[in-house]
């Protein structure tokens, strides 16, 4: 056999070998067992750079009213502290008043007269304060529409959430209060059956929409979610079966949620470095949460009857709302407990969707005064709460029970807080201090619950993970066994020859 | 019967609406967030080790260029 031959046939050889170490490195990856790594979920990248991300131990938390709560004691305090501030400027020297300092203690009047359930009075307070910022701030530009592409809307909006102007903080705050206040009154009023309640929602509701417009990115977008829930409970002013149809994120009562839990096969280093904080790239920031959170979409019917500015949204955005109204606001409502029952279910986390079902219906009478709507909206959520229970194996018994017993502790917390400012008010100490609400906090346990693993996810990894240098590896050492099988194989006949 | 449907939804709803700016409203905020905030997450996965697969590359085509050689060398 000639050399040039030989060369040949191993070379053949080889390849032959070569090939069939790419089948193998294929064989080994597909059938490997890859091994489970955990990420964080994506939700955690907060919307806001410096803003809360989800938690799902936060909705358990709210729903069982398991958080801090100031009593009435604080807010009689905070009455009594504004007051003392503004006349003491008023006497010192009038034209103080207009001072950043001064007219925040007016906010703080207001809110702290709207907490008590004292409307009028907080309205009387921040129509005047607002009479001041007219005086010193006369003309307020808004700022101009923004960009069409989305994420340089986005980086504009926290851009801008970072430099607003005295001025523009005067007015935001100025129309923020007072467009919260006169709704809470007007809805309180029309509750009652006064038709002039409704003047003051439109007036509230369009202050509300001012301060979304000047400064979008406050408070977590939580006046968003305000001015959807707003005009969801809008619609069902025209329309006696809104609430038997649909929750205040859109969704159909009469079906299950759809699914928000998605399975990853792999996530991006970047989610990972935001929630880090090794990141702080806006874009990043954006294209993350919108390509890798599952989005909450109201249905069409929905989104047109109540024109509310919300075609779709990751879903931690209206639940962070949703939490941030019931903790800061008015406290608990059936609005709010359905939605998060929704959105806790689409997400799987079903012990916490019963308990949020559950808190809903406890609060049914206040979705509508008429029986008959009161037990169809009754009926539809406990059809969600025992298809919950069946896929979950539990029975009703033992969750009711469960939600029963985290609630109470809840409650029990919150009560202790407003008799602990109450008792330390009477003894003539300052319940404002912070070392008030420290001592009251360092003599009970902790309320929040930890957050354990539900925010993370769990990836499997090397199933199908091939790479390229495993592949190159393998055909290399493969064609290398042939080709010196070859040789071995061409040298025992050249000696039998 | 219409005025009391409003009334009730609207009764839900005032405790919904609430976008209230004072002192305490950041204050509260970090505290809720700072409840919940744990231990880091688990360490970043690191990335597979490519020196071993380099390694046996390299010497597979070692390996592969010695055969090669030795075919070369073989007496006819």
């Amino acid at each position: 056999m000639t050399r040039a031959r030989r060369l040949v046939g191993v070379a053949v050889v080889a390849a032959l070998f070569g090939f069939l170490g790419l089948f193998f490195a294929l064989g080994e990856a597909f059938l490997s067992e890859g091994r489970v790594v955990a990420e964080p979920a994506p939700y955690r990248v907060a919307l806001m750079p410096d803003g809360t991300a989800l938690r799902v131990a936060m909705v358990y938390d709210v729903v069982h009213q398991r958080f801090p709560r100031h009593g009435p004691a604080w807010s009689e305090a905070v009455v009594a502290r504004s007051i003392a501030r503004v006349e003491q400027t008023e006497a010192r020297d009038p034209a103080a008043l207009f001072e950043p300092a001064s007219l925040e203690a007016f906010d703080d009047w207001g809110v702290a007269l709207d907490r008590l359930g004292r409307a009028d009075e907080a309205i009387s307070v921040l129509r005047r304060k607002k009479a001041l910022v007219e005086r010193r701030w006369p003309r307020l530009d808004f700022p101009p529409k923004a960009a069409a592409d989305a994420v340089e809307a986005y980086i504009e909006v926290v851009r801008r959430a970072g430099a607003l102007t005295p001025a523009e903080q005067a007015w935001y705050r100025t129309y923020a209060n007072l467009g919260t206040v006169l709704v809470h009154q007007g809805l309180r009023a029309l509750a009652t059956g006064d038709a002039e309640g409704r003047g003051a929602v439109a007036e509230g509701l369009g202050f509300v929409r001012q301060a979304v417009r000047l400064n979008p990115a406050a408070h977590f977008g939580r006046e968003r979610w305000q001015l959807v829930v707003a005009r969801h409970v809008r619609a069902g002013l025209d329309d006696p079966t809104w609430f038997t149809r649909f929750s205040a994120i859109g969704w159909p009562l009469d079906a299950p949620p759809p699914k928000l839990r998605p399975t990853y096969r792999a996530l991006p280093a970047a989610v990972r470095d935001l929630v880090e904080g090794a990141s702080h790239d806006l874009g990043e920031r954006w294209t993350s949460r919108e390509a890798y959170i599952p989005r909450v979409v109201p249905e069409p019917e929905w989104a047109e009857v109540t024109g509310a500015d919300f075609e779709g949204a990751p879903f931690d955005e209206p639940v962070l709302g949703l939490l941030g109204m019931w903790m800061l606001g008015g406290g608990a409502n059936p609005h709010s407990a359905l939605a998060l029952g929704q959105i806790m279910e689409a997400m799987e986390q079903r012990p916490i969707a019963y308990a949020a079902y559950a808190r809903a219906l406890a609060m049914k009478d206040r979705f509508s005064p008429d029986a008959g709507t009161v037990r169809l909206i009754e009926a539809l959520v406990r059809g969600r709460m025992a298809d919950i229970a069946g896929q979950i194996d539990e029975d009703e018994a033992s969750l009711q029970a469960a939600v029963t017993v985290a609630l109470a502790e809840g409650e029990a917390f919150q009560q202790a807080q407003a008799d602990f400012e109450a008792a330390r008010a009477a003894d003539g100490a300052d319940v404002l201090d912070p070392a008030v609400q420290a001592a009251f906090l360092a003599g009970c346990p902790p309320i929040a619950s930890k957050p354990g693993q539900a925010d993370t996810v769990f990836i499997r990894r090397g199933t199908g993970a091939w790479r390229l240098h495993r592949l190159v590896m393998w055909v290399t050492l493969w064609a290398a066994a042939g080709a010196w099988l070859a040789v071995w194989v061409a040298r025992r006949r050249a000696r039998l020859s | 019967m219409r005025t009391l449907l409003i009334a009730g939804g609207l009764l839900a709803a005032a405790s919904a609406s609430a976008c209230l700016n004072d002192f305490e409203v950041r204050h509260a905020e970090q505290e809720f967030r700072a409840a919940y905030a744990d231990a880091p997450p688990d360490p970043a996965p690191e990335a597979e080790a490519r020196l071993p697969y380099f390694l046996g590359t390299a010497a597979g085509a070692v390996l592969l260029v010695l055969a090669l050689v030795a075919a070369g060398r073989q007496p006819s």
